[in-house]
C-alpha cells in the first residue's frame, strides 16, 4: 500500500532539479544585469588593457551569451564554478573551505530551534489563555521581533563585554586553533575525532553566543507553529476518544497529537534551517566567524561576480533540497501524502 | 441496580449573552445489561448528558446534580482519579468516524493502546493476535490483515466498526454511544445496529444510545429517554414509549413518521422550533408548542408521573402522585 511513495519521491526529485536549473538561469543573468567588467576586476590594480584582453580570454567572455550559460551550467555540473576574481582560485573550492563554519551555525540554531521550540509551542498549547501560555507567547513575539544583529551586538556587550564570561567571536581560542589538527572543516568534529576534549569545550563555549543570536527568531517561529498546531489538532476527535479512553495528559500530547502536528513542525524547521543560511551572513560578520557570509560580504564589496553567483547557487540549491527532504520526511510520517 | 445514573442533572453555560440552560433536571438510570436510548432533535442535550457520564462538561459551565458510574460519583472527580474512570468503567464511540480515529497511526496501533493500558497486554504478537481478536469478534472483514491499515484506507462503516472494537477492547460496563450510525448509509447503519445488539447482549453489556432517529432506538433499545430542550420528557420501556406515548411530544414524534406502505401527501410536522437554551420558555419548556396545553403549563413546571412502573410522562396532564390523566381539571 506504500508503493505510490516511489512515484512521489520520483516526482519531489524531478521538480527540486528542474528548480535548480531555474535557479542557474535566473543567476546567470542577474549577474549579467550588473554593469561591472569582470576582466578589469580580475587583473587587479591599474591594469593593462592587454591585461585585461588577457583576462577576458581567461574568463571566457568573448564568448556569445548563450554559450557563457552552457559553460556555465556545465561547469557546475563538472564542479568548476569558475575562478574567484579576488582570490583567483577555484570558487568551489573557496565554498567548500568557507562552508563548514557556516554549517556549523545553522545546525546549531536549527537544534536550539528543535529542543526549545517544539516544547514551548506543546506547553502553550496545554492551557490556552493561561498566565504560561500569554508568557510563551509574548516571549514568542519578542523572539521574532528582535534583529538577529542587534541581539548578536546586545549578547557580545552583556556576555562578553560586561560578564566576562563568554569569548568575543570567533570559533576557537588562537592556541587552540593552532593544535588542532584540521581533519574536518569543523573544529568540533575535529575536536572529537582527534579526542581533544578541552578543544571540545572551547568550540563549544564559542559556539553558544552566535547560535543564539541566529536561532533567536527560529525558536519564536517554531514555538508559535507547534503551538497553533497543536491547537488545531487537539480540537479532533480522535483527541477527544484518546481522553475518553483515559490515556494520560503526556501520552496524549507528547505521542498521539504531537505526531500530527510534526508534518507542520518539520516543514517549518525545514525553512527556518534554509532561512537561517542567509540571516547568518550578519552574524557571522559580528563574530568574526570564517563562514560562507564572510565570504560573501568579502565578494560582494570586490564586485567578485563568480564568487557571488557560487554562492547564491550553492544557498539557493540548499534551500531547495532542504524542502525536498522535508517533504521526503513529511510522506514518510504522514501515511496520507504518499497516496497523490 | 442501575450501572450509571444520573439525578437531576443541571448543566448551565456562562456565554456573553447570558447563561444558556443546555440541560434542565434530567434523571435518567441504565440498567444492567440494558441499551437506553436517548432520543432527542439536536440541541436537546442529549450529547452532554451523555458525556457528562465520562466527565465530560463543556467549557465555561456550571454543573449540578448527580452522576454516578457504578457507585462512583463523577462530579467531584478531576485529573487522574476521573481517567480511572474513563476506558475502564465508562467507554465511548463517537458519532463521526472518520475524525475519531488518528490519522497517523494504523488502526492496529490505536487499538492496542487501549490493551495496553485497560487489560496491560504487552509484547507485539500478543498485542497483534489479541486486536485482531476483536477485529473479527465485530465482524471485520479480513479482521487478521486490518492491524496495518491506516484510518483512510477504511470505508466509513468498516471505521465505525473499529471504533465499536476499541470500545470493546477497553472492557467496560457501560458503552455511550453518541449517534455512531447517523454518518453512514442506511444499509451499513442497520448491520452496525444489529451487530451491536447482538454483541451487548452477549457480553451483558449496558450502554447508552443516543439518537435523534426513532427508528434506531426502535431496534436497539429496551428503554426509551425522550429529551426536549434540555429536559427530560418521557422515559420507559421502549415499547410502551413507541407504542403507547404518553408525553405530547413523544407523541407527535411518532406521528411525524412516515407510514410504511402508506402514501400521505403531507407528513404530520409540529409547529415552531425548540427554543434556544439561552431563551427557555417558563413553565413546561414544550408549552408555546404543545397541541394539548393548559393554562398552568405556562407557569408551572411538570413533575415526572409515574404512567406505570417504569415508564414516566413529565406533563401535567398527568396526575404525579398517581399518574392517571388529569385532562379537564384546569
Amino acid at each position: 500500500m506504500r508503493a505510490g511513495i516511489w512515484i512521489y519521491i520520483g516526482r519531489r526529485v524531478l521538480h527540486t532539479v528542474a528548480l535548480i536549473v531555474g535557479i542557474t538561469l535566473i543567476t546567470f543573468v542577474l549577474s549579467h544585469i550588473v554593469p561591472t567588467d569582470p576582466a578589469a576586476i580580475y587583473a587587479g590594480l591599474h591594469p593593462h588593457a592587454a591585461q585585461i584582453e588577457q583576462a577576458r580570454k581567461l574568463l571566457g567572455l568573448d564568448k556569445p551569451l548563450y554559450m557563457q550559460y552552457l559553460l556555465f551550467l556545465k561547469g557546475l555540473v563538472t564542479g568548476h564554478w569558475g575562478i574567484s576574481l579576488r582570490t583567483h582560485r577555484e570558487v568551489l573550492h573557496d565554498l567548500m573551505t568557507f562552508l563548514p563554519p557556516t554549517l556549523e551555525l545553522v545546525i546549531a540554531s536549527t537544534v536550539l530551534a528543535t529542543i526549545f521550540g517544539i516544547p514551548l509551542g506543546v506547553y502553550a498549547s496545554r492551557r490556552p489563555g493561561s498566565a504560561v501560555d500569554t508568557a510563551i507567547r509574548l516571549s514568542n513575539a519578542g523572539f521574532v521581533s528582535i534583529p538577529a544583529f542587534w541581539l548578536a551586538l546586545l549578547l557580545q556587550i552583556v556576555f562578553f563585554g560586561h560578564l566576562h564570561l563568554l569569548p568575543l567571536g570567533g570559533q576557537l581560542d588562537r592556541s587552540y586553533a593552532h593544535a588542532l589538527p584540521h581533519v574536518t572543516g569543523f573544529p568540533i568534529l575535529n575536536a572529537i575525532v582527534t579526542g581533544h576534549m578541552a578543544a571540545l569545550g572551547d568550540a563549544l563555549w564559542h559556539l553558544i553566543l552566535p547560535s543564539l543570536a541566529l536561532g533567536a527568531y527560529s525558536i519564536g517561529f517554531i514555538a508559535r507553529m507547534t503551538r497553533a498546531t497543536m491547537l488545531d489538532v487537539l480540537s479532533y476527535d480522535y483527541i477527544r476518544l484518546a481522553m475518553a479512553n483515559g490515556y494520560s495528559s503526556l501520552q496524549i500530547y507528547f505521542r498521539y497529537a504531537l505526531k500530527n502536528a510534526l508534518g507542520t513542525a518539520l516543514t517549518a524547521l525545514g525553512l527556518i534551517f534554509a532561512f537561517s543560511l542567509t540571516g547568518d551572513f550578519y552574524i557571522e560578520l559580528i563574530f568574526f566567524w570564517q563562514g560562507l557570509g564572510t565570504y560573501a560580504v568579502n565578494s560582494i564589496q570586490a564586485i567578485d561576480t563568480p564568487s557571488i553567483l557560487g554562492v547564491v547557487v550553492l544557498v539557493a540549491s540548499g534551500y531547495a533540497v532542504t524542502n525536498l527532504i522535508v517533504d521526503l520526511i513529511r510522506a514518510a510520517i504522514d501515511p496520507r501524502l504518499s497516496i497523490q | 441496580m442501575s450501572v450509571a445514573r444520573i439525578d437531576g442533572l443541571g448543566i448551565a453555560i456562562r456565554t456573553g449573552s447570558g447563561v444558556a440552560r443546555v440541560v434542565n433536571g434530567v434523571s435518567l438510570d441504565v440498567g444492567q445489561a440494558e441499551v437506553l436510548a436517548l432520543v432527542g432533535e439536536t440541541g436537546s442535550g442529549k450529547s452532554l448528558t451523555a458525556m457528562s457520564l465520562l466527565g465530560f462538561y463543556p467549557k465555561k459551565s456550571d454543573v449540578s446534580g448527580s452522576i454516578v458510574v457504578e457507585d462512583i460519583s463523577m462530579l467531584p472527580l478531576r485529573g487522574d482519579a476521573r481517567r480511572q474512570v474513563r476506558g475502564r468503567k465508562v467507554a465511548v464511540i463517537l458519532q463521526n468516524p472518520s475524525t475519531a480515529l488518528n490519522p497517523v497511526f494504523t488502526v492496529g496501533t490505536q487499538i492496542s493502546e487501549v490493551l495496553k493500558v485497560h487489560q496491560h497486554i504487552r509484547g507485539k504478537a500478543e498485542l497483534r493476535q489479541k486486536a485482531t481478536q476483536y477485529f473479527r469478534e465485530v465482524d471485520l472483514p479480513r479482521g487478521d490483515q486490518l492491524f496495518d491499515a491506516y484510518p483512510h484506507e477504511l470505508s466509513g462503516g468498516m471505521k465505525q466498526l473499529v471504533l465499536l472494537a476499541i470500545a470493546l477492547a477497553c472492557q467496560p460496563s457501560l458503552i455511550v454511544a453518541d449517534e455512531p450510525t447517523t454518518a453512514l448509509d442506511v444499509t451499513t447503519q442497520a448491520e452496525v445496529l444489529r451487530l451491536f445488539r447482538r454483541i451487548q447482549k452477549e457480553r451483558g453489556l449496558a450502554a447508552l444510545w443516543i439518537t435523534h432517529d426513532l427508528g434506531v432506538a426502535a431496534l436497539i433499545a429496551d428503554r426509551i429517554a425522550v429529551l426536549y430542550a434540555g429536559s427530560l420528557v418521557e422515559q420507559g420501556p421502549a415499547r410502551d414509549v413507541l407504542t403507547a406515548a404518553h408525553h405530547p411530544y413523544t407523541q407527535a414524534l411518532i406521528a411525524s413518521l412516515p407510514e410504511r406502505g402508506r402514501r400521505v401527501r403531507d407528513l404530520e410536522a409540529l409547529a415552531g422550533d425548540m427554543p434556544s437554551a439561552l431563551q427557555i420558555p417558563g413553565g413546561c419548556p414544550f408549552h408555546p408548542r404543545c397541541p394539548k396545553r393548559m393554562p398552568r403549563c405556562e407557569s408551572e413546571p411538570p413533575r415526572p408521573a409515574p404512567i406505570s412502573d417504569d415508564h414516566v410522562a413529565v406533563c401535567h396532564l398527568y396526575s404525579e402522585e398517581t399518574g392517571e390523566p388529569t385532562e379537564g381539571l384546569p
